[in-house]
């Protein structure tokens, strides 16, 4: 054994499979997580498993929520005219931020990704269509990145969608290769609001 | 031109190059997701681009300081096949380049076999890009023995024959066997000498291209770029089987594309 603790020995591991957390940084954080006071990090613990338990993707949306629908899709002061397609739950977040857009979601979980073995079926495109078709929206915006999956997946759905609905892209402000979710609440304002049909 | 390319940390990527001068290089690319990166889209694939980074021999992991793009393919993006097709390109380039390998020759090619995907008929993209393949192939030593019988030496047979004799191409010997010589042994692809010859051409090219002129299907010298007609299916199966078993039998780290197992038809036949 490598350490004095079995228990310990399975912590650092799992806490090294994170995402950009390495063997030392685990190292580190577990070693600070026996020396915080136990009720701290039992909190922590139980934040994991609360997350996990309580947590669900909202059936309308596909978006992280606590309730079902979640309470963006609940709320009846929304513009439910308005659908906003997006990659990932972290784009809602940084839309909402940016304060210009008032209407409905829908998290795609991804992009259309060949090499990563991710198709159409792999997304949420079909539950789109099947709200597009029920849903009597004026417009459909593709926020997807503005990446190459992104814009491929943008013009995949205006394949599929156009005969059915208004679309729309947002603009080109943003710069290709960023990511939605790390852009500034200005330059996003400014992508939605100059949007132009695909 | 980047081959692939993964989320790291905040606001990174790590991205596998592909370059005329180095190879294939794997490369740190900090800040790469920021809306103000140093980047801009030299990153993303489809875009052929100049980077500055710093070398060092014998480092895994390169630091890439900047990029700018020169040209970008991006009708890759607004066609689902085409996307698809451009994907399969990086992904088979990953798999048979080694670091730190120049092949200008292959990089060249793919610049080229690029810009062909982003013009020629949908119809013609299967073909294509199996044409592609065959000529990487070639450039790193590994093209199929086409125009004679491997056993026996006999030629391609002209005129009548080279519609109704049947000849089978073999992956694990590396070519085509006649008729007889065929006779004996296990396995392989029955295919006719005319689709045999064609596929020696896509395999051949003419001269150094891959575009308008040398790639050339059967109909009265048609342009696989150009001529939208499509191909036979029993064609294109047998096309892509002799492909992969060949490129599966000679080149170890090639196990198939992911890329290509994706229909993005599907979704659409669905709902039409
Ligand atoms: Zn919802
Ligand atoms: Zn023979």
């Amino acid at each position: 054994m490598e350490y004095s603790s079995k228990h310990l020995e399975d912590l650092i591991e799992r806490l090294a499979k994170l995402p950009s957390i390495g063997k030392k940084t685990a190292l580190r954080l577990a070693f600070h997580l026996l020396k915080v006071p136990a009720e701290e990090a039992l909190e922590l613990a139980r934040a994991i498993e609360r997350v996990r338990t309580d947590v669900v993707s909202c059936e309308m949306c596909g978006n992280i929520a606590e309730t079902q629908p979640c309470y963006l899709c609940a709320d009846p002061s929304r513009d439910h005219a308005f659908l906003c397609v997006v990659e990932q739950p972290g784009d809602v977040i940084a839309i909402e931020r940016s304060g210009v857009f008032h209407g409905l979601y829908h998290v795609l979980r991804g992009s259309l990704s060949p090499l990563d073995g991710i198709g159409p079926d792999d997304l949420r495109i079909r539950d789109l269509v099947t709200r597009v078709d029920e849903g009597g929206y004026r417009e459909i915006i593709v926020a997807t990145n503005p990446t190459a999956q992104g814009e491929a997946t943008a013009h995949y759905l205006n394949d599929l969608l156009r005969d059915k609905v208004r679309l729309t892209r947002i603009a080109r402000g943003l710069p290709i290769g960023a990511d939605l979710e790390l852009s500034d609440q200005i330059t996003l304002a400014r992508a939605i609001e100059g949007r132009k049909e695909i | 031109m980047v081959l692939r390319s993964l989320r790291y940390g905040e606001t990174s990527r790590i991205v596998t190059l592909f370059t005329r001068a180095h190879g294939k290089v794997s490369a740190m690319a900090k800040g790469a997701r920021e809306t103000k990166s140093p980047f801009g889209s030299s990153l993303e694939p489809f875009c052929v681009a100049s980077y500055v980074f710093y070398h060092r021999t014998g480092r895994d992991l390169q630091f890439l300081k900047s990029g700018w793009t020169e040209r970008e393919y991006s009708a890759l993006w607004e066609d689902a096949e085409r996307f698809l097709h451009g994907a399969a390109l990086l992904e088979f380039l990953d798999r048979i380049l080694l670091e730190e390998e120049p092949v200008p020759e292959i990089y060249d090619l793919a610049q080229r076999a690029l810009a062909v995907l982003t013009r020629a008929p949908r119809e013609r993209l299967r073909e294509l890009f199996r044409a592609f393949q065959l000529r990487a192939a070639a450039h790193l030593g590994y093209a199929p023995m086409l125009d004679r019988c491997l056993h026996c030496a006999r030629g391609l047979p002209e005129g009548e024959a080279e519609m109704t004799e049947v000849w089978v191409f073999r992956a694990t010997e590396g070519g085509a066997l006649c008729p007889n010589c065929a006779s004996g042994g296990e396995g392989g692809v029955r295919i006719r000498p005319r689709a045999l010859r064609r596929i020696r051409t896509m395999a051949l090219g003419r001269g150094e291209g891959f575009g308008e002129a040398d790639l050339v299907g059967d109909r009265g010298g048609a342009s696989l770029v150009r001529d939208s007609a499509a191909p036979s299916p029993l064609w294109i199966a047998a096309l892509e089987r002799i492909v992969e078993e060949y490129l599966h039998f000679h080149i170890e780290r090639y196990h198939g594309l992911r890329s290509l197992r994706i229909r993005m038809d599907e979704m659409g036949a669905a709902t039409a």
